[in-house]
């Protein structure tokens, strides 16, 4: 499978969707299979001859690979679930070609050209967000992001340069690019304050594409970005702000009563886990790191779809209506149990594994290691009181029942996350058939 | 080539324009700062790219002064008795910005200087950046701070073409452009709409 071919599905599907973007059954299964079919096709184009794009190489190494798969296994579940309720008609193209830009980012052998992919695929996470509703909002997102992404270039600049004919030492430059704009496009506090909202303003592919891809993509990164630091302020940095950004968002996910604005928090409390692995020095930390991101990615895309599904059934997903719900969608709500577990790291999901596999290679002295066990409490109860409160005997009145086929999709998803949790192997298995 | 005193002219004339008004006199500033760029970055790229560029820069200006122009008719038609939706927080306060931008970036190009990059282009890189990063941070309108945020790309390319003049970076620097420009005016669009319904409603 060469290379060329599957960087261009995403940009193909996007020209094929566009005349077709006003009916959305159509331009939801267009997109989902344009998705699956990078998801399966990913793993052919792993370790194939490198592109050569005007100077710069392009190729998809096997680690690469997996987590492009698994974000485009997330993104179809959220194309399909377009299906149901429509965000814009812009949202079908406009995630396709970030997709595609995001994609050509992770194939870049160089920093820089991945920045560079990175800023402009911020632009389309822009066109996916666009809501008459909340421009201030994604203004702002859109220089936060921006900021981060171009940060990151100039550290991969300065990462060529040291290693040029002449080398040059940038420590000024690249230390604070690349501690800086990782946090800016992760979300790592005090730089993460731009991400919780976004759950809010009802345009979930976008929402995904700026919380859960870009960060992922990012961290792909680490080794690169983690050479250009003094091993000892990367590592402080990363550990307290991991640390801020957890309880930030386990307070955080306490207080709202929509499963879309909980989902926000808890993710945002799942990269402060996350920016922790990165601050260890352990073997193997890094990629900890990026694989629990990819973890958190299906657990969101589970949550935002399963939100979605409760708006279209009960005209919301705020917990207050929801009583008796399960009688009418009992597979969305488990999925959105499973995956709300994982999300928080409860046993026996893979979102618990990881983060215990996080916290045991963590440098926290015990009163910090015992807060950030129970920073899972408040993710957890913000998705179980909405799953809890679902359980009424009565069916709140002129609701709709699930759509089945998609209720299925979304528990096979989170029973995925449950698997995984249970047989640590799978995963590796999983990671193996892509020849990692 | 323009002497250390017109860049420093012309720098304050490009960021001034911006803080006094963040609508088309804004544009305008920024106009100024992409004739600045391109004469800056001339002896580093190629006449055609350079030409590509300045083309861009001007295109993204001219988009920008048509979202400009729906924000100057919205506050024309507004009713004299009602609170501005866009109140900025006074002219005098955004030159303040820019003169602490300037001085930051004077400051700044004397401790950190960057092999290859001549001094009148690092001080306009470090200006636009902070300037632009400033006035983001203080603006109340989508416009005004999408404004800034060009601001604050232009110091970026003015520094970065010098750095890395590849014509791939160079083309996908000048797309950036563009799109932001593209987004920054259908975000203005949005608010100006919504304001508008909101002033009806």
């Amino acid at each position: 499978m060469p290379l060329i071919a599957l960087l261009a599905i995403p940009f193909v599907a996007a020209l094929a969707v566009w005349p077709v973007r006003q009916v959305r059954q159509i331009a939801a299964s267009i997109s989902a299979l344009a998705c699956l079919l990078v998801a399966g096709l990913a793993p052919l184009a792993a370790g194939q001859e490198a592109l050569n794009l005007m100077g710069r190489s392009l190729a998809l190494s096997t680690q690469s690979a997996f987590y492009v798969s698994v974000l485009s296994v997330a993104l179809g579940l959220l194309m399909g679930g377009g299906w149901l309720a429509p965000e814009s008609p812009l949202v079908w193209s406009s995630a396709l070609a970030t997709f595609g830009l995001l994609m050509v980012a992770a194939c870049a052998t160089s920093l820089q050209l991945a920045g560079a992919f990175m800023a402009l695929a911020v632009l389309g996470i822009a066109c996916c967000l666009l809501a008459p509703t909340s421009p201030e909002l994604i203004m702002r997102t859109i220089i936060v992001l921006l900021s981060g992404t171009l940060l990151l270039l100039v550290a991969g600049w300065v990462s060529e340069a040291a290693r040029g004919e002449s080398p040059l030492s940038l420590t000024f430059l690249g230390q604070p690019a690349a501690l800086f704009g990782l946090a800016l496009v992760l979300g790592v506090l005090p730089f993460g304050v731009w991400a919780p909202p976004l759950s809010r303003a009802s345009r979930p592919t976008g929402a995904f594409l700026a919380v859960c891809a870009l960060g992922l993509l990012a961290s792909l990164r680490l080794n690169e970005l983690s050479a250009l630091s003094d091993l000892a302020t990367w590592g402080l940095f990363l550990r307290w702000g991991g640390v801020a950004t957890l309880l930030y968002g386990a307070v955080g996910a306490l207080l709202p009563r929509e499963l879309s604005a909980v989902t926000g928090y808890a993710a945002l409390a799942d990269v402060g886990i996350a920016a922790l692995a990165m601050s260890a020095e352990s073997a193997g930390a890094l990629n900890l790191a990026t694989q629990h991101l990819a973890y958190r990615a299906l657990a969101c895309a589970t949550l935002w779809v399963a939100a979605r599904v409760l708006a279209y059934c009960f005209g919301t997903d705020d917990l207050r209506p929801l009583a008796g719900a399960f009688r009418r969608a009992p597979l969305t709500l488990t999925a959105v149990w499973i995956a709300g577990l994982s999300l928080a790291g409860l046993p026996p999901t893979v979102g618990y594994a990881s983060r215990i596999a996080i916290l045991g290679m963590a440098d926290l002295r015990s009163p910090w290691t015992w807060v950030c066990v129970l920073s899972a409490l408040g993710p957890a109860w913000g998705v179980t009181r909405i799953v809890v409160t679902s359980w009424g005997s009565t069916p709140p009145p002129g609701s709709r029942r699930e759509p089945l086929w998609l209720s299925l999709l979304l528990l096979a998803l989170a029973l995925c996350l449950l698997a995984l949790g249970l047989f640590p192997e799978l995963g590796i298995w999983f990671q193996g058939l892509f020849g990692a | 080539m323009l002497t250390s005193t017109q860049v420093i002219i012309v720098l304050c004339l490009a960021t001034g324009l911006l803080a006094f008004s963040a609508r088309r006199l804004g544009v305008l500033g920024l106009a100024l700062q992409v004739l600045l760029r391109t004469v800056l970055v001339s002896q580093t790229l190629l006449r055609p790219v350079l030409y590509a560029q300045l083309g861009l820069g001007l295109a993204a200006c001219l988009i920008l002064l048509v979202a400009a122009g729906s924000v100057a008719h919205l506050q024309r038609q507004r009713r004299r008795d009602a609170v501005d939706p866009l109140a900025r927080m006074g002219s005098l306060f955004g030159i303040f910005c820019v003169a602490l931008a300037g001085f930051a970036a004077a400051g700044l190009q004397r401790a950190f200087r960057l092999p290859g990059l001549p001094a009148d282009a690092l001080l306009t890189c470090y200006w636009l950046l902070l300037a632009g990063m400033l006035l983001a941070a203080t603006e109340s309108s989508v416009l005004g701070q999408g404004l800034a945020t060009m601001t604050a790309l232009n110091g970026f390319e003015v520094a970065f073409l010098y750095m890395d003049n590849g014509l791939l970076m160079t083309a996908l620097l000048g797309l950036l452009e563009i799109g932001l420009a593209l987004v920054i005016g259908v975000l203005s669009e949005h608010q100006v709409q919504r304001l508008n319904q909101e002033e009806a409603g």
